[in-house]
């Protein structure tokens, strides 16, 4: 035993003094926990803003812009103007300008993965206009940054896994060849049911900001495909699974509308190639509650209509959305690029290159099914 | 059956030892990933379980009491004299190699600042002290370090089964005939350490039937090798772990419990499972190392070369450092390993069945 705490203390001594190495204090240290990137009027440069902490008797935030042809070359001058080494181990979400992200945005994030000291977690996301204006605008007890990523991490019902959009899922899906989609976060004055909303809010004068999801922007490998409301981001995220938050509207046939949130989901997809041809399904099981506040009119008979009309608006809305996908957006948002993938693997890696245009001549079969929680407000 | 001046090691110590000298399962590298790397993998174990059988069987039969013995008995002084020249110069590469991969993924991960040379010399220092306990020393602390890493290991692969998406695994189940052949000699790479078995085995060191407890061993790294895998891919997909150099760590990296906010670095905890792991499997490379020069110079007293080997192995790290030299070890360790384990062991396997039967054991 006095040889192995002999063993245990002399490795603790070697490697701990090998550690403390060109060590630095953390006050001498600059925490960058946001990145913001904007196209400027100069073309092939563009405004690197970074939000960073202020370690003071309490952490404050602060954002600065430079302006570079590079984040490399941002980050060196970054360096220079704060006097410190700039340490991203914090970095909690990169917000692109809409525009930035139209244009193609990939190349910036090579140099964030390249750092081992990035967390793969790092949200992404795209801003509804300037980044710079998001960053600087949003001032919050936890930074704009953190703020936003909240946001993107309350609408990911998996827990930081597939259906969040972070620096690893992006990278994963360039590996592959594969297209992707961002959400776009926007500030708002007031929120509408059916949107992702922080606790995290600031104010300026009378009103009361908060970030939401205001959509998302599509890309196909090669380029920008397309744009989604803030709906049907929603409606987008029941094909993620696990959908705990949106709310589904219904209309009878006297117009009367009734609200109900979507407590869980579960989404199966599958994929049959027969010559070429993909033929993908996918079902969509939910279970939902009524929503008291909201509704117009008269409630449904009973429990088994609410289901049927459910079901009715969630197909016909997301058939719809799909054909929007299919034809136009690309495979990314709906996540059945990564089906085929994962299924077909083969065949998938030696049509690639033209998986977009084979998707958009694919069939789609959709299945919806809803369970109401029987709460005694309607029929049985 | 045991040595009267020395203790045997317990079941337990042999399966601990065997089991760290392989790393645990979390080897220094998948080789190339494809689709066919599952297949392949289970190939390598197939083949690697037959070299198992077969140096179980040679030291059984020759009854030997080490790996000396069982050389000398099986070769001609000359050859065997050679071969455990060789093997010399190959655990130290080993040794070497796996230094150099691990100082390499510290500085990029942990210690960015810290000069390579700091680490490596740090690892082996402190493996040379592992090493100069003696082997029966080295399992009781290889004993209490597993309790040491098994704890956060099982939280690192447990938590990585919760967040990875398993439709990534589906993609395994389907080998392309393409790849497979190369995929299988280039995960051969997971495979290295378990080489260090025969210089464990002989009635000097082994208890009497410890041979369920050295398949145990053989079995856990394997399992946690295809498990620690799955996980990459299934974080990664088979593409995207393609990329990355540092795929096992990088695994740990993506590892995050809720989001931003929470616990996120694992990647520290691989790295320190990985070190203790390294440190003994370093110590393992060392003491097969100072044995071979032992059998090559007919010498008693392994610790002797110390001087020799330490000091070599931290030179060789830090030489392999550089690409070029890197990849002239990275073919050493491929070519050593695949010899010992194909051609060394089947012969001297298959030379020990003719022999003894011949002569029979007593004729030794």
């Amino acid at each position: 035993m006095r040889k192995f705490i002999a063993v245990i203390a002399a490795a603790a001594v070697i490697l701990s003094l090998a550690g403390c190495w060109d060590m630095e204090e953390i006050n001498k240290r600059v925490y960058v926990v946001g990145i913001g990137i904007d196209l400027t009027d100069n073309p092939g440069i563009f405004d690197y803003t970074f939000e960073s902490t202020v370690i003071g008797s309490e952490v404050s935030y602060k954002s600065t812009t430079v302006s570079a042809d590079s984040l490399a070359q941002a980050v060196q001058m970054f360096n220079k103007s704060a006097g410190h080494t700039a340490n991203f181990e914090h970095l909690s979400c990169v917000i692109i300008g809409r525009e930035t992200a139209q244009a193609g945005f990939m190349n910036h994030l090579d140099f964030l993965l390249r750092l081992a000291a990035v967390r793969r977690q790092s949200r992404v996301a795209a801003a509804s206009g300037k980044a710079k204006e998001l960053i600087s605008a949003g001032f919050s007890e936890r930074g704009a940054s953190a703020a936003v990523a909240d946001v993107l991490e309350s609408a990911d019902p998996s827990l930081g896994g597939s259906a969040a959009v972070t620096l690893q899922s992006l990278y994963v899906a360039k590996q592959n060849g594969a297209g992707y989609y961002l959400y776009e976060v926007s500030l708002s004055p007031s929120q509408s049911l059916g949107t992702v909303s922080s606790a995290d809010s600031v104010s300026s004068g009378d009103l009361s900001y908060s970030f939401v999801v205001s959509g998302a922007l599509s890309f196909s490998s090669k380029n920008y495909s397309g744009r989604l409301d803030s709906g049907q981001t929603e409606l987008l995220r029941l094909l993620d699974g696990g959908q705990t938050s949106g709310i589904i509207a219904t209309t009878d046939a006297n117009s009367a509308v009734t609200y109900y949130r979507v407590e869980s989901s579960r989404c199966f997809k599958s994929c049959e190639i027969d010559g070429g041809k993909m033929t993908f399904s996918i079902a969509l099981q939910m279970e939902c509650s009524l929503v008291d506040a909201g509704g117009s009119g008269g409630l449904p008979e009973n429990y088994s209509k609410a289901e049927a009309q459910i079901e009715s608006s969630v197909f016909s809305q997301m058939q719809e959305l799909l054909e929007l996908c299919r034809l136009e957006l690309g495979a990314a948002p709906t996540g059945l690029d990564t089906t085929v993938r994962q299924t077909h693997f083969g065949w998938y890696s030696s049509h690639t290159e033209d998986f977009e245009a084979l998707f958009s001549q694919s069939v789609i079969e959709l299945n919806v099914s809803c369970h109401l929680i029987r709460t005694g407000a309607l029929n049985a | 059956m045991v040595n009267s001046g020395q203790t045997a090691l317990s079941k337990w110590q042999s399966f601990v030892l065997i089991s760290m000298s392989a790393m645990l399962g979390l080897s220094l590298s998948y080789g190339n990933i494809t689709s066919s790397w599952l297949a392949a993998d289970l190939i390598c174990a197939a083949v690697f379980a037959g070299s198992f059988i077969l140096i179980l069987f040679c030291f059984r039969r020759g009854n030997f009491t080490d790996i000396v013995d069982a050389m000398y008995f099986c070769f001609s002084k000359p050859l065997a004299r050679v071969i455990f020249a060789l093997m010399s110069i190959y655990f130290v590469t080993q040794a070497a190699n796996a230094l150099s991969m691990q100082s390499e993924m510290i500085k990029h991960f942990l210690l960015e600042t810290t000069p390579s040379w700091v680490v490596i010399t740090a690892v082996a220092l402190t493996s040379c002290l592992l090493f100069r306990l003696g082997l029966r020393q080295l399992a009781r602390t290889v004993e209490l370090l597993l309790w040491v890493v098994a704890p956060p290991l099982v939280l690192l692969l447990a938590l990585g089964l919760v967040l990875m998406d398993w439709g990534e695994l589906a993609a395994l189940f389907s080998p392309s005939s393409d790849t497979l052949a190369i995929q299988t000699l280039s995960c051969t790479v997971s495979f290295w350490g378990f080489d260090a078995l025969m210089f464990f085995l002989g009635t000097k060191k082994l208890q009497p039937k410890a041979s369920r407890f050295i398949w145990a061993a053989f079995i856990t790294d394997t399992i946690i090798t295809i498990i620690s895998f799955f996980i990459t891919i299934g974080m990664f997909s088979v593409n995207g772990a393609v990329g990355l150099t540092f795929p096992l760590a990088e695994m740990s990296r993506a590892i995050n419990i809720g989001g931003v906010a929470l616990t996120e670095r694992f990647d520290i905890l691989f790295i320190i499972i990985r070190l203790v792991s390294l440190i003994v499997r370093i110590a393992a490379a060392l003491y097969c190392s100072a044995i071979s020069l032992c059998g090559a110079f007919c010498s008693g007293g392994y610790k002797k070369f110390t001087p020799i080997i330490v000091p070599a192995v931290i030179a060789l790290s830090v030489i392999s450092l550089d690409q070029q030299v890197g990849q002239i070890v990275d073919k050493v360790c491929f070519f050593g390993f695949i010899a010992i384990m194909l051609a060394v062991i089947p012969v001297s396997a298959a030379v020990c069945a003719i022999r003894t039967r011949k002569k029979g054991v007593s004729g030794r």
